[in-house]
């Protein structure tokens, strides 16, 4: 589909949901709606939000602990702060870290050399309160998939990224191709005088693909790219096979947003943290540079 | 199995002819005296035998009988029934006049009806006098058919003052309803708040909501059967109608004496015009409007005794329209939007008597929906035109046998097709500045139903109603073929009370697009695909029926409990939009085809109904109780756990009482009750963590690069609500009283009805909607509760030449 008939729908659907939107107003004012007093709400405790994931390649092992709040009759709706004195604990394959807190990250950190994640081991999060709230969900780490290559097409400006997927399993990868361009940046700083740092702008472009989706063990996924050399452009192609658990959350993230329109049905957000909201995820990530 | 099904009926009804002595057949047309209107469903009833039939949707009526001497009974509700001593040794054709018990003399209202609920084998049936829904208080005075159906056990309403039913946890697109043989896709008016039928032009009103007859098919949940009146074959009789919202004028009467006839009903609204001054100072000078008309039509001719010719049409359409002229910089700006729907169907049916046993009906039907949206645009010399349009066109043909063998048997067999245009969108644009676009989608699709039932005595105290229908669809590269059986049971404990039971299996192969709660004239009917499966249900029902006399008083009781199964039906993906679907062609490759955004689940509902209803005296009406759950499975929604369906209503209840003072005088009550919807409702935020937030560039310094895999590049917190299960808040209850008052006044050559009527009388705030109000001060939200109908008054006249 053209851009132009695509425009010509995007103005079509503005107008009719503008002509709706008049339509009930002008059917609120004939019939004089009433706006009563504010509605009784059964009473919300606010629950334990913890978010984490965990790869056997990461440089650091990281969960955020938060606290829902009350959408109604509330002043601080919508403002989150981190619940900074909860008792964090990963634990699996044997061995078991406490997260620390840490004020910079607003998150609750640990060594990943001590935690070790490996693949094909199951994983628990932990999280107690002072005051009593207790959260807690498992994850398993899939298998690391090298077999990932991938065919960069200059002429129709993509990175084509082909793998194997096992038999017998359902799989859940995400593609990614992360660009980074780098500038030199100089200046002169506020206090400390003349400065040099170099200035990373970063792009991500990611896919999902399901094994689901494939006939055959073949899986592959293409993104748009076009290398600008001039601006010294590197590319690197990740595979992340994930855990069904790190699917469901992300891609349910995407339609659970609050994003005011009121046509939209309400997306109901995944969680499996017992006792709390949020997600405790693993996945198992392999990268390639894309070379032109 | 059906060529064996045929086969049985036929050694069946062959045995029984065969044995015994001979057998004549009484046969003949009923009618009502001075308009001669058809009277279907009317009781023809021979006690010395124990034996009787109905009279079928045309007023026909047929029996074989052995030769005898015995005294013949009819009956229909509302008449006063007649007896005739008949000697069977030919052949008699017999036309039977019924004369109308709301003549003005009579005061009391007593009829005798033989053939009753408990002798009847079709349970779930329940139907409905017009003249009672026209006596019932009405909002804004405005008498409506499908809300008095929602005053039924087993009948759910929507939300506040919408027309949409919802039948034993079916959704309003599972309903048939039928207008003269012809569907109606989009049955309401002004968002649901008044539906399409005017009761002027009704005869009758049938509401059947399980155990259903293999001659009616294609929706889940219920049949609404409605038959327009014929027009008066002996005088012209006008009826005019003047409301508080809407006038409406009825004018019947013979073309040709005791020949032809003809009826003509329409209805105006004239809420834009009294509304205009209002809405020019809400709307900045702005026109703005909106109005709704309808028309019915029916032309009759009998041929001759044999051959009868009926045509008959309906034709409402709604609009809304908006225009203005603004000058900014001395350049004029124009606008102008015009939004209109509307219905159009028409029947032709030619009825021909094979002879006085075999009686035939031969349809052709024309169903159209359409909803169109215009916008033009100008400024100075620039313009922009857009025209959007979707909707249906059905043509059918339709050919159906009544076979009254004999006594014991009512055999129905018939044959359906129709072919199906969808037109889910049809977009043209032209504008200065950009190409013309001229994009139409036309899906079509073939629905063909084969039929057979028989009505069975097949002793004293058993009856039967056993059919199959067998039903095909074919759409593009996929063709469904399903039979479906059908099975009702009646045994008579006693005279007047019997156990029934009933079996059917139903297949739906259209859905409807809707954006849940309102009934939107967007709402959109699309075929079942190879994606998107034919809805399927299967329900059983066990009911008890008692017909009861207390004190010269016909009261009639029934229970019945029933249990429902639909697969394949669809819901909204979570967090998809209805206004998002810009490619509605199931071939289509585009991202947003409504096979994208919809999911297919089941739905399983259960529940009790109970139905008290006094029929005659001076002093109406009934009680209604239903204790029901409807739960949703959808794999794709609330991650696959069942949740209660949107109209899951633990409680419904409904009185309804009318009383007749004196000739002069009468007084009519509603009083309803329903559990709140179930919704699913925000009740406190989090914040999420996207990890990889895509197409989202980050400047940072390298310095600040953290640590992570792959490197975090996403400091993206968004908000997201913890909404609970789905569905799991309930609105508040509703409840509402409905008073009106009649006063009659009789004169020679008229007779005028004022009436005065009040809505919602101690004014309930009900629940519409909930939203939420967020004070910039201090930043707190809250939650309101915006509600409809305040108490109205209504005050309307008619007129009855």
């Amino acid at each position: 589909m053209d851009m132009e008939i695509l425009n010509i729908q995007g103005r079509a659907r503005r107008g009719r949901s503008r002509i709706l939107l008049c339509m009930l107003l002008i059917l609120g004012i004939a019939a004089c709606r009433k706006k009563d007093s504010t509605v009784k709400l059964p009473k919300v405790d606010p629950k334990l939000v913890v978010i984490s994931f965990i790869c056997p390649q990461d440089t650091i092992i990281k969960a955020t602990v938060t606290l829902t709040q009350p959408l109604y009759n509330n002043a601080e709706a919508n403002q989150f702060k981190p619940v900074t004195n909860a008792n964090v604990i990963i634990s699996g394959n044997g061995r078991a870290i406490t997260l620390v807190y840490d004020d910079e990250e607003e998150a609750y950190i640990g060594d990943p050399d001590l935690l070790q994640v490996t693949e094909g081991a199951v994983y628990n999060i932990d999280v107690r309160t002072p005051d009593g709230k207790h959260a807690s969900a498992s994850t398993s780490i899939p298998a690391s998939n090298t077999s990932l290559t991938y065919n960069y097409s200059a002429s129709s400006a993509n990175v084509t990224a082909k793998w194997l997927d096992p038999v017998g399993t359902t799989d859940y990868y995400r593609v990614i191709l992360q660009r980074s361009s780098y500038f030199l940046f100089t200046g002169v700083g506020s206090q400390s005088g003349p400065f040099a740092d170099t200035i990373t702008t970063r792009v991500a472009l990611a896919e999902w693909a399901l094994d689901a989706d494939y006939t055959g063990p073949e899986m592959e996924k293409t993104i748009s790219f076009r290398f600008f050399p001039q601006s010294r452009d590197s590319a690197y192609l990740f595979l992340l096979h994930v855990s069904k658990e790190y699917y469901d959350y992300n891609t349910k993230l995407f339609t659970s947003e609050v994003n005011g329109n009121p046509f939209q049905e309400p997306s109901i957000m995944y969680t499996n943290m017992k006792g709390g909201l949020g997600v405790f995820a693993g996945f198992n990530g392999y990268r390639m540079e894309v070379v032109p | 199995m059906r060529f064996n099904f045929l086969l049985l009926l036929a050694i069946v009804s062959g045995g029984l002819y065969a044995q015994g002595k001979a057998r004549y057949t009484i046969s003949g047309y009923i009618n009502e005296k001075g308009s001669k209107e058809n009277l279907p469903g009317a009781n023809v009833y021979i006690d010395k035998l124990k034996a009787g039939t109905t009279s079928n949707a045309y007023g026909f009526y047929s029996i074989t009988l052995p030769a005898d001497t015995f005294e013949l009974s009819v009956s229909y509700v509302g008449y006063k029934a007649q007896v005739f001593r008949i000697k069977l040794y030919k052949d008699i054709q017999l036309d039977i006049i019924l004369e109308s018990n709301s003549v003005l003399e009579e005061v009391v209202v007593s009829a005798k009806s033989l053939e009753s609920i408990s002798d009847e084998v079709q349970m779930s049936k329940i139907d409905l006098p017009v003249e009672q829904i026209k006596n019932l208080p009405a909002l804004l005075g405005e008498k409506d058919v499908l809300k008095a159906i929602q005053l039924l056990p087993g009948v759910q309403k929507g939300s506040e003052g919408s027309s949409g039913i919802y039948v034993r946890g079916g959704g309003p697109d599972q309903n048939l309803i039928i207008l003269d043989d012809a569907t109606v896709y989009n049955a309401s008016h002004l968002f649901g708040f008044f539906s399409l039928f005017n009761g002027d032009a009704l005869k009758s009103v049938e509401l059947t909501k399980g155990g259903f007859p293999a001659r009616y098919g294609g929706r889940l949940s219920s049949v609404i059967d409605m038959q327009m009146k014929d027009g008066d074959k002996e005088k012209v009789k006008a009826d005019v109608g003047i409301g508080l919202i809407s006038s409406r004028l009825t004018i019947e009467g013979p073309l040709k004496k005791d020949k032809a006839s003809f009826l003509i009903s329409g209805r105006r609204t004239y809420i834009d015009v009294l509304a205009r001054p209002l809405i020019k100072m809400a709307s900045d000078g702005a026109t703005v409007g909106y109005y709704f008309y309808d028309l019915n039509a029916k032309l009759n001719y009998t041929l001759n005794y044999k051959n009868r010719i009926y045509l008959s049409g309906y034709f409402g359409k709604d609009k809304f329209y908006a225009r203005s002229t603004n000058q900014y910089d001395s350049v004029v700006n124009k606008d102008d939007a015009q939004l209109a729907w509307g219905n159009a169907t028409g029947t032709l049916r030619w009825n021909h008597l094979v002879n006085s046993r075999l009686f035939s009906n031969v349809s052709l039907i024309f169903s159209d929906y359409k909803f169109g949206v215009d916008l033009k645009n100008s400024y100075g010399k620039d313009y922009f035109n857009l025209s959007y349009s979707s909707g249906i066109r059905d043509y059918t043909v339709k050919g159906d046998l009544d076979f009254f063998p004999n006594s014991d048997h009512k055999i129905k067999i018939g044959l359906l097709g129709t072919y199906h245009e969808f037109r889910p969108n049809a977009l043209v644009a032209k504008g200065t500045g950009i190409d013309e676009t001229n994009k139409k989608t036309l899906i079509t699709a073939t629905e063909a139903a084969l039929y057979a039932e028989d009505d069975y005595r097949i002793n004293a105290r058993w009856r039967a109603n056993v059919g199959i229908r067998l039903t095909n669809f074919n759409v593009r590269n996929v063709s469904y073929i399903n039979p479906e059986p059908r099975l009702a049971l009646r045994y008579a404990i006693r005279k007047t009370l019997s156990l029934k039971a009933s079996y059917a299996m139903m297949n739906q192969y259209l859905h409807l697009l809707s954006n849940s709660g309102f009934s939107l004239p967007t709402d959109l009917w699309v075929p079942a695909t190879n994606l998107v499966k034919p809805q399927r249900s299967q329900q059983v029902a066990l009911g008890l029926a008692k017909d009861l006399k207390i004190k010269e008083a016909d009261f009639l009781v029934s229970l019945e409990g029933y249990y429902k199964r639909s697969k394949n039906i669809i819901g909204y993906k979570e967090g998809a939009s209805f206004l998002n679907v810009t490619d509605l062609d199931p071939n289509s490759t585009s991202k947003y085809t409504y096979e994208s955004v919809v999911t297919s689940g089941s739905a399983e509902s259960y529940g009790a109904e109970f139905f008290l209803q006094k029929k005659s005296g001076k002093f109406t009406g009934w009680v209604g109780y239903t204790l029901s759950w409807t739960w949703l499975t959808f794999s794709e929604l609330n991650f696959g756990k069942r949740f209660p369906a949107r109209y899951d209503r633990r409680h419904d209840i409904s009185v309804v009482g009318m009383y007749k003072l004196s000739e002069k005088i009468s007084f009519s009550a509603v009083w309803v009750y329903g559990t709140g919807n179930a919704i699913t409702l925000p009740l406190a935020s989090y914040q999420a963590y996207d990890q990889i937030r895509q197409y989202e560039a980050q400047t940072v310094p390298q310095s600040a690069i953290n640590h992570g895999y792959p490197a975090y590049m996403s400091n993206y917190f968004p908000t997201v609500n913890d909404y609970g299960d789905k569905n799991s808040f309930r609105m508040a209850a509703y409840h509402r009283l409905d008073l009106a008052i009649q006063f009659h006044k009789i004169r020679k050559r008229y007779e005028r009805i004022f009436e005065l009527g009040v809505y919602n009388a101690y004014n309930r705030r009900n629940p519409f909607y909930y939203q939420t109000e967020t004070d910039p001060k201090t930043n707190i939200t809250k939650l309101k509760q915006i509600s409809l109908f305040p108490i109205i008054p209504s005050i309307s006249w008619t007129w009855k030449f």
